[in-house]
């Protein structure tokens, strides 16, 4: 059943950080666990991250399209 | 007692412009030169399929002593866009659109053909983009997402801005239902299948307030509810493009144009299936007003910006609920409509129930979606990367760079490819499937352009309408097919190996045509005053869609005189290059 999130009372955003998010004990054990699962793939990650990320989103510039 | 559909089949096109990048000779560096080169340097004879139906652009481009800027200038013109698709193996349109290359699956029948011809598309893109090196040793990357750097105002704002290309999807819906019930029913529903379907983008642009992350790529391009445009730094939600490329009296091609590209899968599925289940509905009268959005532009934008879900937006009735809420209400209506018209489809049934059980994940345990959704995959690879100290927040350009390369079609450079990554998807086709239809187009009047390409080359082609050449070579004869969902069963009879036959037999189906365009031209935009009347001006949407009808009536004009125009010019080409057809028939 779907935990529902209130908005801030004052009517401030809430902030978008993961850690901040509220959540039981038990979902944060499974969260935790989904996020141990993507260790095994942070050596592809980890070769992506080889290429000089500024140089890379500096030059990343495309012509509008529709 | 079910009640009878009357629902049309929902024929589905798909047209992906693609980020494209080339290697620059000078140095080690990228440039955004790359997409005239990649689409004109193609060669049909890479899938060893010589008769592309297109003449080769290149030969013109030599006649023409035309600077490379003029060159596009003239080949994006829409009149010559014919000249220079490329008719892929598939039934696939490859192309050069607004400096993008820009691939378009084949017409197909189902969600399910449709995403296997998408994924088809990339692997020919992926393939093409390897042909390019082995014979011209030329570097591209090519991504299969919608934004970038760039200043959609040619150079009047800095490349910070930001630029969009598009995913665009196309659904074939009956002429029957009106203009006023598309933009009333279609319009939310394309805001709110954000929360399933978006790609994820880190940061925003075109002037939109910072975001760590979203879930859309393209939402802060739009600003406007409805629209005839799909360019530029506002765009409208529901687009109001109309050119079918059928019978005008019995088929609307709806343009749907904020999607995102989809790299997953099952997000891919979903999108299709679900937009297509909506537009089932709204014929058979069975969805009502109750999804009506009050600031539907504003919705998209906050949608897209509440990753976690939990902000609400408001409906007409003074209710507010949700998005994620109200995309279940949408799949248990859905449900709702396959019980009620006895609909058993299987596509279209487990579109409805996997989207009833991600919306459950997304609420309770999002990690669960690695691998089907998109924008939750592409998050949680990088919030892993942060955690792991690999980058350090959402503002470093690793995470941008991050959300770029898991678009990369290169299965040795793109984050989504690579292997262990990849093998944690979650696919509803295999590698062999994808890679046979590349050569296997469906078996829609795609398939029917394909065998006569095969037999007697296509001249010139588009979606409706295959030129051909007489056996003269002087004349072409045009073989209309103007009903996207005729069945295989009555193309494949056309069929034969002799050119004079198969205009014979197309002439007595009546499908070809003594002009080049079928007759009435101007019916194209026959409806427009009669939809126009739909709309009031009493209310700013009904004033803008008036505008919108109004405006397209105005383009007719044009594009009669324009046809007419392209037509002499043709001629006048086929007398320059009388020797051009033989030459093709030649090849092998």
């Amino acid at each position: 059943m779907a935990e529902q999130k209130k908005i801030n009372p004052e009517g401030e955003k809430p902030e978008e950080e993961a850690s901040e998010v509220p959540v039981s004990p038990e979902l944060q054990k499974k969260a935790e666990e989904a996020k141990e699962r993507l260790d095994d793939l942070m050596d592809e990650i980890d070769e992506i991250l080889e290429e000089n990320a500024e140089e890379f989103v500096k030059t990343y510039v495309q012509r509008g399209g529709e | 007692m079910s009640r009878e559909s009357k629902a049309i089949p929902k024929m589905i096109g798909i047209e992906n412009e693609y980020g494209c990048l080339i290697r620059s000779k000078l140095g080690n560096y990228y440039t955004d030169e790359g997409g005239a080169p990649f689409v004109w340097g193609f060669k049909p004879e890479w899938f060893s399929f010589a008769r592309s139906g297109a003449w080769d652009p290149t030969a013109r481009l030599r006649d023409s002593h035309m600077s490379d800027n003029d060159a596009h200038e003239y080949f994006k013109d829409t009149r010559w866009q014919s000249l220079l698709n490329f008719l892929m193996p598939n039934g696939a349109r490859f192309y050069l659109d607004m400096a993008h290359p820009e691939i378009c699956i084949p017409i197909c029948r189902n969600p399910l053909e449709a995403l296997l011809h998408d994924r088809a598309c990339e692997w020919m893109m992926n393939f093409i983009r390897e042909k390019h090196y082995e014979v011209y040793g030329n570097e591209y990357r090519l991504f299969k997402n919608n934004t970038a750097l760039g200043d959609e105002l040619g150079g009047r704002r800095s490349i910070d801005s930001g630029v969009s290309y598009s995913t665009h999807e196309n659904y074939l819906v009956s002429r029957g239902v009106s203009i006023k019930e598309l933009v009333a029913k279609e319009l939310p529903f394309l805001v709110i299948r954000t929360v399933l379907t978006g790609a994820g983008k880190v940061w925003a642009q075109n002037g939109q307030p910072h975001a760590d992350y979203q879930l859309s790529q393209r939402s802060d391009f739009f600003g406007h509810t409805i629209g005839l445009h799909t360019t530029g730094t506002s765009r409208p939600i529901k687009n109001f493009r109309d050119h079918p490329y059928a019978d005008h009296t019995r088929f609307r091609r709806v343009h749907v144009i904020p999607g995102d590209g989809n790299m997953c899968e099952m997000a891919e599925f979903l999108k299709l299936g679900l937009t297509s289940i909506m537009f089932m509905m709204i014929e058979d009268g069975f969805l009502d007003d109750r999804f009506s959005l009050v600031n539907p532009v504003s919705d998209f934008h906050q949608i897209s910006r509440d990753i976690y879900f939990r902000e609400k937006i408001h409906l007409s009735e003074g209710v507010s609920k949700r998005p994620i809420d109200l995309m279940k209400e949408y799949a248990d209506l859905m449900w709702e409509y396959f019980e009620t018209f006895g609909i058993r489809d299987e596509i279209l049934r487990m579109a409805v129930t996997e989207a009833r059980r991600l919306l459950g994940l997304l609420d309770s345990h999002m990690e669960d979606c690695f691998g089907e959704l998109d924008h939750v995959t592409k998050r949680m690879l990088i919030e892993g990367a942060i955690e792991k100290g690999r980058v350090s927040s959402w503002r470093d350009a690793k995470a941008k760079m991050m959300d770029v390369q898991y678009a990369n079609i290169n299965p040795t450079e793109g984050l989504f490819y690579r292997p262990k990554t990849y093998a944690r998807m979650k696919k509803l086709l295999t590698e062999v499937e994808v890679e046979r239809a590349v050569f296997s187009p469906p078996p829609t009047r795609s398939r029917f352009q394909v065998e006569v390409n095969k037999r007697f080359g296509v001249v010139s082609w588009d979606w409706q309408k295959t030129f051909i050449a007489m056996r003269d070579r002087r004349e072409l004869f045009v073989v209309c097919t103007d009903d996207p969902s005729i069945p295989w069963e009555k193309l494949e009879g056309l069929l034969c190996d002799d050119r004079e036959e198969f205009f014979n037999r197309c002439t007595e189906a009546g499908m070809t045509s003594p002009n080049f365009f079928p007759a009435n031209i101007s019916d194209s935009y026959r409806f427009v005053d009669t939809e126009a009347s739909e709309f009031s001006t009493s209310t700013e949407q009904g004033g803008d869609s008036l505008k919108c009808l109004k405006k397209m009536r105005e383009i007719e004009g044009d594009e009669e005189f324009l046809h007419k125009k392209w037509l002499e010019e043709l001629r006048k080409f086929l007398e320059q290059k009388k020797g051009f057809l033989t030459e093709r028939e030649d090849e092998e």
